[in-house]
């Protein structure tokens, strides 16, 4: 018998009450899954419930209908096994790098100094050893998120969601750390959801793209990127690249799915 | 500057020493009452910090039970506000006839009007927590008690620090109130015999201490707060280069 995949939304849809009390449709029926060790992009315009979706994967919010499923049990609160990380490294400013890695480690009791040791490891994974006793207010914005890279990580979970991690971030850090993730991810491989609102880092860093519609948020269509792996920067100014991005472009630019013939 | 010119001032017209005394006199004053200015110092001092020590104690759990729910914003607010609103000068004669003429007054006034800044800044600070914070802990399925105090109560801390500098200056001004209405010692009383007696150069004397008071007091919830929250210190070095 196949594996359920890891994750899968199943007809997702979630409507939000506005401030003054209209009701907005943020997902309108999303279906996709990612099987396990599956590095998914997920694209969209700005608006279109992106983050959303890596939110309803994580249990803190719940779809109006529809199910999500993590290994075939469905999503009902929060998930102990999942890491993850925001457009804003959110870091807490009372503590120092340390601390803030080690910070779920508190919340969750796991051991304390096995979680140091792995704490450190992460730290220096990501280029910041030395910085370990600097508070986040004097690092700047790119180490600030290789913290909150380290924070997600720290408990081994096998799932990682990520949401427009580097969208705050100048365009060359953005790629240093688009290739960090490649290396880390080749590391300590797992099953990430990357959403993103640029189209060629969805390309670089996905086995697949989901694209998503404008509001409501539909699937427009799943792209898979048949790049090899490792990947690097260098593979942006291949035709099969540009092509993939082309094409991405252009569903982004469409009609819901279901509106086509 | 403003001394020479006011010596010069005093002395030039010949200002009599009950209208305007010259900072000599006032000097001279101090100089001779020293031994029960300092007692009249120590007794303000002590209302002044034992109200803003209750201030703080109740301020702070009162933020957190104001931010815990909407129910209990909604029901305490109000209150908090309309206690706010009574001026402490009109409360001060009715708490002299409740507590008597000893230094409870005067620190119970000092407290209410040390306190509001206290519970609205803190309550702030509570509130103001990142979304993306909170998902996070969630996430992570923190409980209530543990996003309180790690997330709610250390983000809160620079608002309540600010607030405690405000705080501390206005709880001099509620023991001066207190004392004010009655009593027999500390900075206020004295400034009430003082002018009574014509005798404007203690007066002047235990005005200035009084200023002298809250400023350090003001410097050292500010020594308090440098010692306590280290992250959030004015950046002296600049950051480092690069990613």
């Amino acid at each position: 018998m196949p594996r359920p995949p890891r994750i899968e939304f199943r007809e997702v849809r979630k409507t939000f009450a506005t401030r003054s009390g209209e009701q907005v449709e943020a997902l309108g029926g999303v279906s996709f899954e990612a099987s396990q060790n599956e590095f998914v992009t997920i694209v969209g315009a700005s608006g279109c419930g992106k983050s959303t979706l890596l939110k309803l994967v994580a249990g803190v919010i719940a779809p109006s209908a529809g199910e999500i499923l993590l290994d075939g049990r469905q999503v009902v609160g929060p998930q102990p096994d999942l890491g993850m990380v925001f457009q804003s490294p959110v870091l807490l400013r009372w503590k120092n790098v340390l601390d803030n890695v080690l910070f779920p480690a508190v919340i969750l009791g796991l051991d304390r100094h096995e979680a140091h040791e792995r704490a450190l490891a992460l730290l220096r994974l990501v280029g910041l050893q030395g910085f370990e006793r600097k508070y986040p207010r004097e690092l700047s914005g790119g180490m600030q998120q290789r913290v909150a890279i380290c924070r997600a990580l720290l408990f081994r979970p096998s799932i990682l969601l990520m949401d427009e991690p580097f969208g705050a971030l100048d365009a060359m850090t953005r790629e240093e750390l688009s290739v960090e993730l490649l290396r880390i991810w080749q590391e300590e491989v797992k099953t990430v959801l990357f959403v993103t609102h640029s189209i060629p880092e969805a390309v670089l860093l996905g086995h697949r793209v989901v694209v998503i519609t404008r509001r409501p948020g539909r699937v427009a269509a799943v792209v898979p990127v048949e790049l090899p792996s490792p990947r690097d920067l260098a593979m942006a100014t291949r035709p099969d690249f540009q092509a993939c991005v082309a094409a991405i472009r252009r569903q982004i630019d469409a009609r819901p799915a279901e509106d086509l013939p | 500057m403003l001394v020479i010119v006011w010596q010069a001032t005093t002395r030039l017209w010949d200002i009599p020493l009950w209208l305007l005394p010259a900072p000599t006199d006032i000097a001279r004053a101090a100089w001779e009452a020293r031994e029960t200015l300092l007692a009249h110092v120590w007794v303000t001092l002590y209302e002044t910090l034992a109200g803003f020590a209750v201030a703080v104690a109740v301020g702070v759990p009162l933020a957190a039970l104001l931010v815990s729910s909407d129910v209990v914003w909604r029901a305490l607010y109000p209150i908090l506000a309309a206690i706010q609103s009574i001026p402490k000068t009109a409360i001060a004669p009715l708490l002299l006839v409740w507590f008597g003429a000893g230094e409870m007054p005067k620190v119970i006034v000092a407290f209410l009007i040390a306190f509001f800044p206290i519970v609205v800044n803190t309550a702030t600070g509570m509130v103001l927590v990142e979304e993306d914070l909170l998902h996070l802990v969630r996430s992570l399925s923190a409980s209530r008690l543990q996003v309180f105090w790690h997330i709610r109560l250390p983000s809160a801390l620079p608002h309540t620090f600010g607030a405690c500098k405000v705080a501390v200056t206005l709880a001099v001004v509620g023991a001066v109130i207190g004392e004010f209405v009655g009593a027999d010692s500390g900075l206020g009383y004295l400034i009430l015999v003082a002018s009574s007696q014509l005798k404007t150069d203690l007066a002047f004397v235990a005005i200035l201490l009084l200023a002298v008071l809250g400023m350090v007091l003001f410097w050292a919830v500010e020594a308090v707060e440098r010692l306590a929250l280290p992250w959030c210190l004015p950046e002296t070095e600049s950051r480092p280069v690069g990613l």
